[in-house]
């Protein structure tokens, strides 16, 4: 049995929860919504958790965030993962709404954002943005224009992909190491590839469980 | 613990999770902040400054690493997270330039390419070799102009110059020179527009 797991997690004054052990001298957020057995390896997956939205992160019975993984949340922004979820090494970037199913597994150095941060503004809005910043204490990062992301059940995500702002991904699918993905991948669908391309389709046996 | 610490020559922080300290041949402005001082962890340079960082700037997770002979310059007003910097001749950056999460940015191979060389390099980095008998290694700086934005998990490679303005796209490795105000995708980098 893993340590680490909510029935151990101590709420605190300020609402946050003390992981026993932490390395990292943080807390859990408390609008960060555990199911049950859930495993969080460290607080400094949350130390750019910004989102005070009453149901800022929902993480599903038995679903694991190991090695790094980070959110990062502004505003009034969503993170949903299901249950069965092995979250590693991956960082989640919202501002808005990621939604992930049931039987989710990502890989370190994967990107799943619904921002842009600025990307495709103009220069003088980008500018703008990063000269806020800087007079903010928080120095959240340059956000810009939201897309949400919705992942469904089962899906793969390999090492380093990148999954950019309003993809949707189907059931079933996988996505190749070091892609990037966009738009609506239908489900079942090995993508792989910079830009992503569907390289072959999957026999749905999953349904039948 | 503090989110965030102000970027000071020789500075130790109460509640940083890793116990180091920010080296003393660095140069930073006002109002530049760090999260930690592990980005310091692979600074190996022995120049002075081999860091200058203006003011405003935020660093974020990343790592600022530099071989002996390494420089890195950051201008005024950037925003660098979760960015690997690894220097071994100089890597310049310009003012108001941001570096998105996963980006790694280096100046050199740090090995030699012939064969013969290479394995020259391994056995005076093995744990019974000397360093000072590794062969030259081809280094050349990297030169980002004012401006830049710098997309997810980008590779920046060596002798690259980005012009003033230019967006690279999440996901390109850049390989050759970026025009100004041009837009960059895909491995190896390409002009979109």
């Amino acid at each position: 049995m893993k340590e680490n797991i909510t029935q151990s997690v101590e709420p605190t004054g300020s609402g946050g929860r003390k992981i026993p052990y932490d390395w990292f001298d943080g807390l859990i957020p408390s609008n960060v919504h555990l199911g049950d057995n859930v495993y969080i390896a460290s607080s400094y997956e949350f130390d750019m958790f910004f989102s005070d939205s009453n149901d800022a992160m929902v993480l599903g019975d038995a679903s694991g965030c190991y090695d790094q993984a980070t959110f990062v949340t502004t505003g009034k922004s969503r993170i949903s993962v299901g249950r069965y979820a092995i979250v590693q090494g991956t960082m989640m970037i919202c501002t808005e709404k990621i939604t992930i199913g049931d039987y989710f597994m990502s890989s370190w150095g994967a990107i799943i954002t619904d921002n842009y941060m600025g990307g495709n503004l103009p220069l003088h809005a980008r500018r703008a943005l990063l000269e806020n910043i800087s007079r903010s204490p928080e120095r959240q990062m340059p956000f810009s224009e939201a897309a949400p992301v919705t992942i469904e059940d089962n899906v793969w995500i390999g090492f380093g992909a990148l999954v950019l702002p309003g993809t949707c991904i189907g059931r079933g699918s996988i996505i190749g190491c070091k892609s990037v993905v966009s738009g609506v991948i239908p489900e079942y669908s090995v993508v792989a590839g910079n830009p992503g391309k569907i390289l072959r389709k999957l026999d749905p046996s999953d349904i039948r469980h | 613990m503090e989110h965030l610490y102000p970027l000071c020559p020789g500075a130790t922080y109460e509640g940083d999770w890793f116990k180091g300290s920010i080296p003393l041949n660095i140069v930073a402005g006002s109002n530049t902040m760090i999260d930690s001082t592990n980005s310091f962890r692979e600074f190996h340079s022995l120049l002075n400054p081999a860091l200058v960082v203006g003011t405003n700037v935020t660093l974020w997770r990343s790592s600022l690493a530099t071989e002996t002979n390494g420089v890195i310059e950051i201008g005024d007003y950037c925003y660098l997270s979760n960015a690997a910097l690894v220097s071994a001749k100089r890597i310049s950056i310009g003012s108001r330039v941001f570096i998105a999460v996963g980006t790694t940015i280096v100046d050199s191979d740090f090995h030699p390419l012939d064969p013969l060389k290479r394995m020259e390099d391994i056995l005076a980095l093995s744990p019974t070799g000397n360093r000072a008998n590794r062969p030259v290694i081809g280094s050349a700086e990297v030169i980002i102009e004012d401006d830049v934005w710098i997309g997810f998990n980008a590779t920046i490679l060596k002798g690259v110059r980005i012009g003033k303005g230019a967006v690279i796209e999440p996901g390109s490795v850049v390989v050759s020179d970026v025009p100004a105000g041009g837009r960059v995708s895909g491995n190896p980098a390409k002009l979109v527009s």
